[in-house]
């Protein structure tokens, strides 16, 4: 599959998560949401460390060609960052809402973003880094979503996450997005 | 057996000694001594920074419970955030999954002792494999 293809099933499955993860944490609750989360954070693991010592499981390595973008240094890292992220968030924060309005972010800003953002006309550059402002606009419009869950507070939330999406740190999007969120809901 | 273990675990020396001879074992190089000391220095100081910062109280504070409640805040849990990092330090090679089960194991001794609660040892798991994968992410670029 070429460089094109693997971006958008990488999008489709970063985007597509959110049928599992939103139906489990207002459904189930966030004890329930943390230990599935963690759940499946121990078995990537696991499954990372099996292929790592040459023991590669024939379905993994298939979704893996679909999915790992080229010469990436380590294997299955933006999983990691996601999943590390959304553990930060639901473990430090006590109410559902605010977590779903994380996921807002994480799953429908930035998945969309990353999509739109590839065909935006206009582009700034901010030292290395190359962002167009229709992806940040698609961010911060799918991100206040979150309008369902926390009212009127998802606009300054969404603010708050698309001008730090929009910086040039150095931190992966998948941490970066949930972990700015926790820190805007135990400051707000 | 498991309070034994929970108790035994609670001692500051003994967790230290532990964290060594862990470290050693997976240690063949002087590179290797390094990255580890890097990674649970970061981790220790996160982990220091964070419980200052949030302030959240141990469950122990509000019951009673089996041993002598820690005076230090609870979020997150140090045991678990360094035995995690030592976990994914060994993700490449065939004892990881003793370094897994281990951390997970001193995870539950926390929350079995009632020093810290299930968040906060999920929080500590977190910052392990954060520090660990800042650190690889940096040596890597």
């Amino acid at each position: 599959m070429n460089e094109e293809g693997i971006e958008i099933v990488r999008k489709i499955i970063h985007i597509g998560s959110a049928l599992v993860f939103f139906p489990i944490l207002i459904i189930g609750g966030r004890e329930l949401f943390l230990v599935f989360v963690f759940f499946i954070f121990v078995a990537f693991l696991i499954v990372l460390n099996l292929r790592e010592i040459g023991i590669k499981i024939a379905i993994v390595e298939n979704v893996r060609e679909m999915v790992e973008r080229k010469n990436v240094k380590i294997v299955g890292i933006g999983v990691l960052w996601f999943l590390i992220g959304i553990l930060i968030a639901s473990s430090l924060l006590k109410d559902v809402k605010e977590i779903a309005a994380i996921l807002c972010a994480l799953i429908l800003g930035d998945g969309t973003a990353s999509v739109i953002g590839k065909y935006g006309k206009f582009k700034i550059r901010i030292k290395n880094s190359e962002k167009s402002v229709e992806g940040a606009l698609a961010f911060f419009i799918f991100s206040s979503v979150s309008l369902i869950f926390i009212g009127e507070r998802a606009l300054i939330f969404s603010l708050f996450l698309t001008l730090i999406e929009f910086l040039p740190l150095k931190f992966d999007d998948n941490f970066l997005i949930p972990v700015a969120g926790t820190i805007f809901f135990l400051i707000f | 057996m498991l309070l034994e273990f929970s108790k035994f675990l609670n001692s500051e020396i003994i967790t230290l000694l532990l964290v060594l001879l862990l470290s050693l074992i997976i240690s063949r190089k002087r590179e290797d001594l390094i990255k580890i000391a890097i990674v649970l220095i970061l981790t220790s100081l996160i982990v220091l920074a964070l419980k200052y910062i949030l302030k959240i109280e141990r469950p122990c504070v509000f019951k009673e419970a089996s041993i002598e409640c820690p005076k230090s805040y609870s979020y997150p849990s140090w045991h678990a955030a360094v035995f995690f990092s030592l976990a994914m330090l060994t993700l490449r090679m065939p004892i990881f999954a003793f370094y897994l089960f281990f951390s997970l194991l001193v995870g539950l001794s926390r929350i079995y002792l009632e020093v810290h609660t299930f968040e906060d040892v999920i929080g500590g798991y977190a910052i392990g494999a954060f520090c660990y994968l800042f650190i690889e992410n940096k040596k890597s670029e």
